[in-house]
């Protein structure tokens, strides 16, 4: 009869259907993310309980180097391997400078006389946080630029302290190779000033090892397929090895060329 | 024939019902899936990273409150923007505008479409100046109306008053925009509506990657 294969046909079309909503319920992390600007998701392994692998879109640069940042800093200062400790006077600074800018701000707001008797009281509110956004601002453009963190002076068994240094990354959007450069740091981060910005060196030698240029300088370049895989989820152990022996091998350099 | 049509067009709107069922799942676990990120991403940061993201947060805050308290200093009124709330001065201005007051240094003239306060009313009134008294002293009366009202506004002032003064006056209409001031009032009638804006703009910024 011509309405049973017909129905047949239309019962197997919405089975396919569902069978195909519930793929794209999966991967709709992917999907999605890809519309929205800042969205990573983290869905849980099946074999593992505890451990939540992070996951992003693959083009969500700022994500990805975000997370490629963290896992470069808790490695940095990790108390049972490498164990360097944060400098943070910058740091200090910016927050001190932009929540006076706040105070300011919400004094303006708060004063207990009326407009018009409060002129001058808004006048000298208003000029102070326009004159600490642009401190801040400044701050931002012309110091701080690549640098992710910067550490303070360590003292060996022996004695001998070695300056702290700052940590540099350095990845443009849409590209692969993620560099990570070492810039020693005499006087603490408040010397940041003074550095001109960090540029990654021409010949990006992806996976080959580190370079140690001048004294106290070292910088490595990785190519980030190797940690990201199809579906963007991020391999952090992976990278934390590798991060390791960066770190060792730019230790071992820097006392190399001490002694 | 017949029987094939309905066949087929009954499969279309099944098909339809399926598509919009699952867009529905689909935006839901999206929206799910994103506060989740959210939450982890707060929870993983370090204190100081959390620091710098809340003041980020504070930044934009208070540098719209730094604006609002600039364009005060600058135009000299105490509310520099308005939105006008009835259709008392149509068909010049209309339910829903904006209006950008400057208090000016030219003496008030017949004409001048003013914003002011009177005693027992909180809420300020946009009206045209329809008369102006000038003292020897330097006081200066003056009486407004509405362009759409009957009769002019001394049934709104209080029972003793007849005129107002420059201390009632907030500022002069200087410039318009149409329609905007719509986002104030729904903002007004439906308060939950600002702070859902406000909560999901907060949650933005604190989690932002850049």
């Amino acid at each position: 009869m011509a309405r049973g294969p017909r129905k047949d046909a239309s019962k197997e079309a919405g089975a396919e259907g569902a069978k195909d909503s519930t793929k794209e319920i999966a991967t709709s992390g992917s999907k999605d993310s890809n519309e929205s600007a800042d969205s990573n998701s983290k869905h849980p392994k099946d074999h593992q309980e505890d451990f939540i692998p992070k996951k992003t879109c693959l083009g969500d640069s700022a994500t990805m180097k975000r997370m490629l940042d963290d896992a470069a800093i808790k490695v940095l200062l990790d108390e049972s391997e490498l164990g360097y400790e944060e400098d943070t006077a910058l740091s200090n600074v910016k927050l001190i400078v932009g929540f006076t800018g706040v105070a300011a701000s919400l004094v303006s707001h708060v004063y207990p006389l009326s407009f018009p008797k409060n002129w001058w009281v808004l006048f000298a509110c208003c000029a102070g946080y326009f004159i600490c956004a642009g401190i801040l601002q400044l701050l931002l453009s012309f110091v701080e630029l690549e640098s992710i963190l910067v550490t303070r002076a360590t003292k060996d068994a022996s004695g001998k302290s070695t300056p702290g240094f700052t940590l540099s990354s350095h990845f443009p959007r849409y590209q692969e190779i993620y560099t990570l450069g070492i810039t020693p740091l005499p006087k603490g981060s408040l010397a940041l000033i003074s550095l001109p910005k960090y540029e990654p060196s021409e010949e990006r030698k992806v996976g080959g090892p580190p370079s140690f240029g001048p004294p106290g300088f070292g910088e490595q370049h990785w190519d980030v397929t190797k940690f990201f895989d199809d579906e963007g989820i991020f391999y952090e152990e992976k990278f934390c090895d590798e991060l390791r022996s960066f770190f060792k091998a730019y230790e071992s350099s820097v006392s190399k060329k001490q002694s | 024939a017949r029987r094939r049509r309905s066949v087929a067009r009954r499969a279309i709107v099944e098909e339809g019902r399926a598509n919009q069922a699952d867009l529905l799942i689909l935006s839901l676990s999206a929206a799910m899936e994103m506060f989740v990120d959210m939450y982890y991403t707060l929870k993983d940061m370090r204190a100081r990273q959390l620091a710098h993201q809340t003041l980020n947060l504070a930044m934009i805050v208070c540098s719209a409150l730094a604006i609002w308290k600039s364009l005060m200093v600058v135009t000299l009124s105490e509310s520099p923007v308005v939105v006008v709330l009835s259709g008392s001065m149509e068909p010049a201005f209309h339910r829903g505008d904006i209006l950008f007051l400057h208090m000016g240094y030219t003496p008030f003239r017949s004409g001048d479409v003013v914003v002011f306060k009177v005693a027992d009313r909180e809420i300020p009134i946009v009206h045209r100046v329809i008369k102006v008294h000038e003292k020897e002293s330097g006081e200066v009366d003056l009486l407004t109306k509405g362009d759409n009202n009957a009769v002019d506004d001394r049934g709104l002032y209080p029972a003793t008053q007849s005129w107002i003064n420059k201390e009632h006056i907030i500022g002069r209409a200087k410039g318009y925009l149409p329609y905007i001031g719509m986002v104030t009032i729904i903002m007004n009638d439906y308060p939950m509506v600002k702070y859902v804006l406000v909560g999901l703009m907060g949650l933005f910024v604190l989690t932002t990657k850049e």
